[in-house]
């Protein structure tokens, strides 16, 4: 089974690339842009839409609040990121803001799918104690290990599962396949090409004007929507992982080649979630320790020349 | 097992009464037949049984009431409700090839000229996603439609985006911004070229 042990450094390592994601992120926010935006644009994409007074919403989106919310926004993440104590209610409270913060966001343009999974991932991260204590300033010598350490890492991978079966199903079921039978995938390629910056034009507008490979495009399109909808079974087969991890990774690039849509932080996040990272540190670790003893002798050989050398010029 | 027809026989039955008329198309029931299926299929591992019961009692409430969320997320009508619970749907609706989708030009006081996405404005792509349903509703008016969003918002989003760029680049200010509908010859396409192309609207910056 996926993260079926896992450990306090790779648990800490997840906790680091999460939080550093997301630091990044807030960083290269700029809040006075959103500040600058027309008021009427704005529509909280959730329940504060009936809840939150105007007045309030007025207030948030006013240049110094956004700004403020920023810099709480990095020290909290900081914070979290060097799993400094006390680690969860800074971590949750951090969480909290991102959420306020992604909804400003979404709430002006659209929400962005490939900031829902970085979201969950951190909610994860947050919500266990345990993700404080590997590679953590607070406390650098934890190096426990055992389920409870995959116990975070297990459930984003059930999140991160199941809304990759979400968007197969959907497009499966929801609308009866109608998406694999149409030039659709054509008209997208075309269309989101020249609305998302990328590398260019020259292979979506390639497929589009040959219907054989259009045709080509449909057929594989519906096999990555078949490995979508079993993503869960990740979570369960190794063989099939390895199949999804290639499908789905091959298709994100295919995606950017053809439509310029590229979701890099799922891109990212799914070598760490979906694969056996815990094996893979542990794997390095042996390396190093290896590599370590391996110089050992070597190290010690050269120390004692030295110390000859410098007897004899004594 | 039982538990998790339990569990799924709630939410069906939340999303049902959320959803309403929806549940009449028979895909929707079929998608969700899926999620049933995958979480059987998954109920039925030991060891993913092993480690959900030795979850403390709070940590499974709290667990199964956000899968219940992430899966009422995907029922709701309008995926702007539960967020971040949100509506999972990519490349799921079959798109018309007469469907069309809007450029924005931006006309510089040099005489050049360039698209809204290289100008330099933040997140423009981002921004260009939500104008869209602006310069679609901006459409229907030239034509005589009912519109549904506020008369001149669309103008003035564009018209931040000019002030914004002209405060970065005052050597290159922008004055005007042209909305541009273009509809993609799909049966016919020849590249960049074969593109239909009709002026919307013309939004001054000043």
């Amino acid at each position: 089974m996926l993260h079926q042990t896992g450990s306090a450094r790779t648990l800490g390592l997840v906790r680091i690339g999460v939080f550093a994601l997301w630091f990044w992120q807030v960083l290269s926010w700029d809040p006075a842009w959103y500040a600058e935006l027309p008021r009427a644009l704005f529509g909280w994409p959730s329940v504060l839409r009936r809840v939150m007074p105007e007045a309030w919403t007025a207030w948030l989106l006013d240049g110094a609040a956004l700004a403020g919310l920023r810099a709480l926004l990095l020290v909290g993440l900081g914070w979290s990121l060097l799993g400094l104590r006390p680690y969860r209610p800074i971590a949750l409270a951090t969480c909290a803001l991102l959420t306020i913060q992604e909804q400003i966001l979404a709430g002006f343009t659209y929400i962005d799918p490939a900031r829902i999974l970085p979201l969950y991932a951190a909610y994860a991260l947050a919500a266990f104690r345990c993700s404080a204590d590997g590679m953590s300033v607070a406390s650098p010598a934890a190096g426990g290990r055992g389920a409870r350490y995959g116990t975070p890492l297990l459930v984003v991978a059930v999140a991160f599962s199941f809304c990759y079966a979400f968007v197969g199903a959907r497009r499966l079921a929801g609308t009866g396949g109608a998406v694999f039978f149409t030039d659709s995938l054509s008209h997208w390629m075309v269309v989101w090409s020249r609305q998302l910056p990328g590398p260019g034009l020259g292979v979506g507008d390639a497929v589009a004007q040959r219907p054989w490979l259009g045709a080509f495009a449909n057929v594989a399109f519906a096999a990555v929507t078949l490995c979508e909808v079993l993503s869960p079974l990740c979570l369960v087969s190794r063989r099939f992982r390895r199949l999804w991890l290639a499908v789905i990774a091959l298709f994100q690039l295919m995606a950017s080649a053809t439509m310029h849509i590229f979701f890099w932080q799922n891109f990212l996040l799914m070598f760490v979630f979906m694969t056996d990272i815990n094996r893979l540190t542990r794997r390095v670790a042996v390396w190093r320790r290896r590599r370590a003893r391996s110089r050992g002798p070597a190290l010690a050989r050269h120390r004692t020349a030295d110390r000859r050398a410098c007897d004899i010029r004594r | 097992m039982r538990g998790i027809l339990l569990y799924w026989t709630a939410i069906a039955a939340i999303g049902l009464a959320v959803r309403g008329q929806g549940w009449r198309h028979p895909w929707m029931i079929a998608e969700f037949a899926i999620y049933l299926l995958l979480l059987l299929a998954l109920a039925r591992q030991p060891a993913l049984r092993r480690r959900w019961q030795r979850l403390q009692r709070r940590q499974q409430v709290i667990a199964g009431a956000c899968f219940a969320l992430l899966l009422l997320g995907q029922f709701m009508p309008d995926s702007r409700w539960l967020y971040p619970f949100v509506r999972w749907s990519m490349f799921a609706e079959r798109q018309p090839s007469e469907s069309p989708y809007y450029e924005y030009v931006v006309h510089r006081a040099d005489g050049t000229t360039t698209t809204l996405l290289a100008s330099g404005v933040p997140d423009a792509a981002a921004l260009l996603e939500r104008l869209h349903p602006l310069a679609l509703d901006a459409d229907a008016a030239t034509r005589g439609l009912p519109t549904r969003a506020p008369e001149g918002l669309l103008a003035d989003v564009l018209r931040a985006v000019a002030a914004r760029h002209n405060r970065a680049h005052p050597g290159a200010a922008i004055d005007a911004i042209d909305v541009v509908r273009c509809t993609v010859p799909l049966h016919d396409f020849r590249g960049d070229a074969s593109i239909d192309r009709a002026l919307v609207r013309r939004v001054a910056s000043r």
